[in-house]
């Protein structure tokens, strides 16, 4: 468990010091923008694929973004909340609001579990339309961080918050989720209380995308509900099926990759679409490890000399 | 609690799925310390039975106690958390996870504290003859262990009443008497109580102290092998077809 | 009197595309129990197809509009089932023992599609210039006869596929496969066959359903979207995988849709719709008219 912990760290300063340093060095401009947005993105892969852990695909993830990220804004616009209080405060509710979700929702399983999602991701945008306190279909603006070097700050508590997810999935109950995944009565046989289980995930996984949605709405200092349609839920798929469903650093590598892409290369609108599209379809049926477990494949092969057992284990491919 | 009560009890148990009747008003009684087995038919109400037990199924009518405490209607996590824990059909380990893995789900509930838990499962690794494969993953084994697994899966949730859902299916001679040989000695050595549903009639003869037979959702027969190897009705509706 | 008729009307032009949209849907579901997301792609493909080619295959051959429209149909009919197949071959064929797998490849083709289709045919709205002039008033309301012409023939459409689905062996099949599918598949149906068959069967009814509408409004690429929703809508109110459920969930969601429109707004009747349906995938998922159990 410590060497575990150790890892996780470690891996965290690598990665995430260069983006905070990266985060100083641009704020204020378009790449610091850009930064902040592949952050969110990396959050929003890290916990889909946490929930993926259990074996769902979870498209309420835009709707528990949308929630954080007015739960944020509105503190913090309206009533002046200083940011990280207001941050906390929409990750908070995310995660509470998923309990009751989670609660009702995991009777169900796969693909209807996934149309759930679905249509709870359009529900929440619907309602935030019809809010008028909260801007209605226009948005909610004058969200304004409240500290310096907002784009290391967002950096910051993007790596925090990966780095948490890593830690839930690799401990005990990161191993009841992936027990759940392969055989769900026997974890009830041994004395689990599955459901609990399945909504802690949940939570987990819905305080870190609220989180997303905050950072993303003090990067833009407007949100509206067409931010938060279920495409972001299944932009946040593309990510994971794209980089890598093996680990959580192909989350976020597919998340990178795609953000960056999209951003520096193409205009909006129809090029996204595509690219988001297609990249979704790359890595469900071309590279089914994605590009990160495709290249872990290679270099494998390459120091054995021959190809490996063969043996597919999910989390072991990141090297533990 | 009164030391001659049955552990588990039974009483008019029904269970209807629809216009199907599963199980009929069904009686019996499991004694602490014993094997006993469960056989009949396919279709009997075998499965049925383990569900209910477990908890997996609530019962349309009548009642199930465990130490003679009424327990219809539990939850399966509830049931396993007093006790009964119970394997599954095909496959009753989590393919993709290492055997340390795999224990250590099975005492997650039942043991607090990380040193703790790493103790129980290297114990109960030793006890199934897999303390030197602990860091293979579970599908890599062959079919005699991964069964050997899947009871110290069990076993590492400390049941007081174990349920085996067809241990024995398609292994051959040598990996069944090593199965057998285990239930002997978790009973012999830990005072675990098993229940067993088997369709392999012969070991069930072999290890069990009674049998319960049933047939159509209903009690057919009880007693020990002998008696119910000359029960005549059980002849006529199962033994003599097998034959 | 006046309104209700008027109403009547609107709830007919509405439901009668809808649900031969629906339809297609369902008929996948029923065969690969997968819910297609691609599906409107198909639809507003064949839409654009005929609102794109219809007037310059008129200008071209000189025949009347109404000419140019079914030439413009017919190809884009083959145009959707070339892009059906395609799919079925690249992508789904795969995935026809993982549903959750085939339901986010079509997501992901949702995507891609609709961006391909901005570019080919660009964001702005096409539509067609009526060909049958005039408008049919009865009992106070007021249809024209191009819509009424069209709505009959979607509905006549829907007939068709009902009739295909009692009396054929394709349809029989596909009922067989879409109730049990372990036991069709012991009596010999083969699966990649009839996945193939009920998916084209379900792109043909996108491309019907698409050239129907194309007469009826304005489309532009993101009408596929819109579509898809209101579809998926349907097919959980009437049962996944049941025809009878979708036709019913499909009259009833036009309704909705044309009372609404004049009496409170969309925007309440979808979330209340939205609720609905996650209530039914809950606790009903075989639909509002299937058995309780």
């Amino acid at each position: 468990m410590r060497a575990k912990l150790g890892r996780a760290l470690l891996g965290a300063l690598v990665a995430g010091l260069p983006a905070i340093l990266f985060g100083v060095a641009t704020d204020g401009s378009y790449l610091g923008q850009m930064l902040i947005w592949a952050a969110a993105a990396c959050v929003q892969a890290a916990s889909l694929r946490l929930v993926m852990l259990i074996g769902e695909i979870n498209l309420s993830t835009a709707g528990f973004c949308a929630i954080g990220a007015y739960g944020a804004g509105y503190l913090g616009s309206t009533f002046g909340v200083p940011m990280l209080a207001s941050l906390a405060f929409g990750a908070l509710l995310a995660a509470a609001l998923s309990v009751p979700f989670g609660y009702l929702t995991f009777r169900s399983k796969g693909p209807y579990f996934l149309l759930i999602g679905f249509c709870v991701s359009e529900v929440v945008r619907l309602l935030l339309t019809r809010a008028e306190f909260l801007g209605g279909n226009s948005g909610l603006v004058g969200i304004v961080p409240d500290l310096p070097s907002y784009a290391a700050i967002a950096a910051f508590l993007a790596v925090l918050t990966i780095v948490a997810l890593y830690i839930a999935e690799t401990s005990t109950l990161g191993l009841l989720f992936r027990a759940i995944r392969n055989h769900e009565p026997l974890v009830q046989a041994v004395g689990i209380n599955v459901r609990r289980v399945k909504i802690a995930c949940l939570a987990i996984a819905s305080a870190a995308v609220g989180l997303s949605g905050g950072l993303q709405a003090y990067a833009n200092s407007v949100i509206a509900p067409g931010d938060f349609s279920f495409l972001l839920s299944v932009y946040a798929l593309a990510y994971v099926k794209f980089g890598g469903d093996g680990s959580v650093i192909g989350a976020c590598l597919g998340a990178v990759l795609l953000t960056v892409i999209s951003q520096y290369m193409l205009g909006l609108g129809a090029d996204q679409t595509i690219l988001f599209g297609g990249a979704l379809l790359v890595g469900l049926i071309v590279m089914p490890r994605g590009v990160y477990g495709t290249v872990l494949a290679l270099l494998h092969r390459l120091r054995r000399g021959r190809t490996a057992t063969g043996i597919a284990i999910p989390v072991a491919r990141d090297g533990t | 609690m009164d030391a001659a009560a049955p552990l588990l009890e039974l009483r008019d148990v029904t269970k209807r799925f629809g216009g199907l009747v599963a199980v009929r008003a069904l009686n019996f009684a499991i004694h602490r310390g014993e094997v006993l087995g469960l056989i009949g038919p396919n279709g009997a109400g075998k499965s049925t039975t383990f569900n209910l037990i477990g908890g997996f199924y609530a019962p349309t009518a009548g009642e199930v106690l465990f130490e003679s405490r009424r327990i219809t209607g539990s939850e399966p996590h509830v049931a396993a958390r007093m006790g009964i824990v119970r394997t599954f059909q095909h496959g009753s380990v989590f393919r993709d996870l290492t055997v340390r893995d795999n224990i250590t789900v099975g005492a997650t509930a039942t043991v607090r504290g990380h040193a703790s838990r790493e103790a129980r499962v290297r114990e109960t690794a030793r006890m199934l003859g897999l303390e030197h494969r602990l860091d293979d993953p579970a599908q890599a084994l062959p079919s005699g262990h991964q069964r050997l697994l899947s009871i110290a899966i069990a076993m590492a949730a400390q049941p007081v009443l174990l349920c085996l859902d067809e241990p024995l299916a398609g292994l051959n001679p040598a990996e069944t008497q090593e199965v057998l040989d285990v239930i002997a000695r978790i009973r012999r050595e830990l005072g675990v109580t098993v229940l067993l549903v088997e369709h392999n009639v012969g070991a069930v003869m072999r290890i069990c102290d009674r049998i319960v037979v049933l047939n159509f959702g209903a009690k057919l027969a009880e007693g020990t092998p002998v008696e119910v190897r000359e029960n005549e009705h059980v002849i006529d509706a199962y033994l003599g077809r097998a034959n | 009197m006046g309104l209700a008729v008027q109403l009547l009307m609107n709830a007919l032009q509405i439901s009668s595309v809808y649900v031969l949209f629906a339809l297609g849907v369902t008929v996948i579901f029923g065969v690969m129990r997968m819910v297609n997301f691609a599906h409107g792609e198909f639809f507003s493909l064949a839409g654009l197809t005929v609102a794109v080619l219809s007037p310059p295959i008129a200008a071209a051959t000189g025949m009347p509009p109404a000419l140019a429209y079914l030439t413009a149909f017919l190809a884009a009919f083959v145009v959707v089932l070339a892009l059906a197949l395609a799919v079925f071959h690249l992508a789904l064929e795969r995935f026809l023992e993982d549903d959750v797998a085939a339901l986010t490849a079509s997501l992901g083709l949702s995507l891609a599609l609709q961006g391909i289709y901005v570019k080919i045919f660009g964001s702005d709205f096409h539509g067609l210039q009526p060909f049958i002039p005039g408008t049919l008033r009865i009992a106070g309301g007021a249809i024209a006869y191009q819509v009424l012409a069209i709505s009959l023939a979607a509905i006549l459409s829907t007939c068709g596929l009902l009739a295909l689905t009692k009396f054929t062996r394709l349809g029989k099949a596909l009922r067989a496969v879409s109730e049990d599918r372990e036991a069709a598949m012991l009596q010999g149906i083969r699966q990649r066959r009839i996945s193939a068959a009920g998916f084209l069967l379900g792109a043909a009814l996108a491309a019907l359903a698409g050239g129907f509408i194309a007469p009826m409004t304005v489309l532009q690429p993101a009408v596929g979207g819109d579509f898809m929703l209101k579809a998926f809508i349907i097919i959980v109110l009437g049962g996944l995988g049941s025809i009878p459920g979708t036709i019913l969930g499909g009259c009833l969601v036009g309704i909705v849709e044309s009372l609404a429109g004049y009496y409170f707004d969309l925007v309440t009747a979808s979330i209340i719709l939205f609720l609905f349906v996650i209530a039914m995938l809950l606790f009903r998922p075989r639909g509002l008219w299937a058995h309780a159990g």
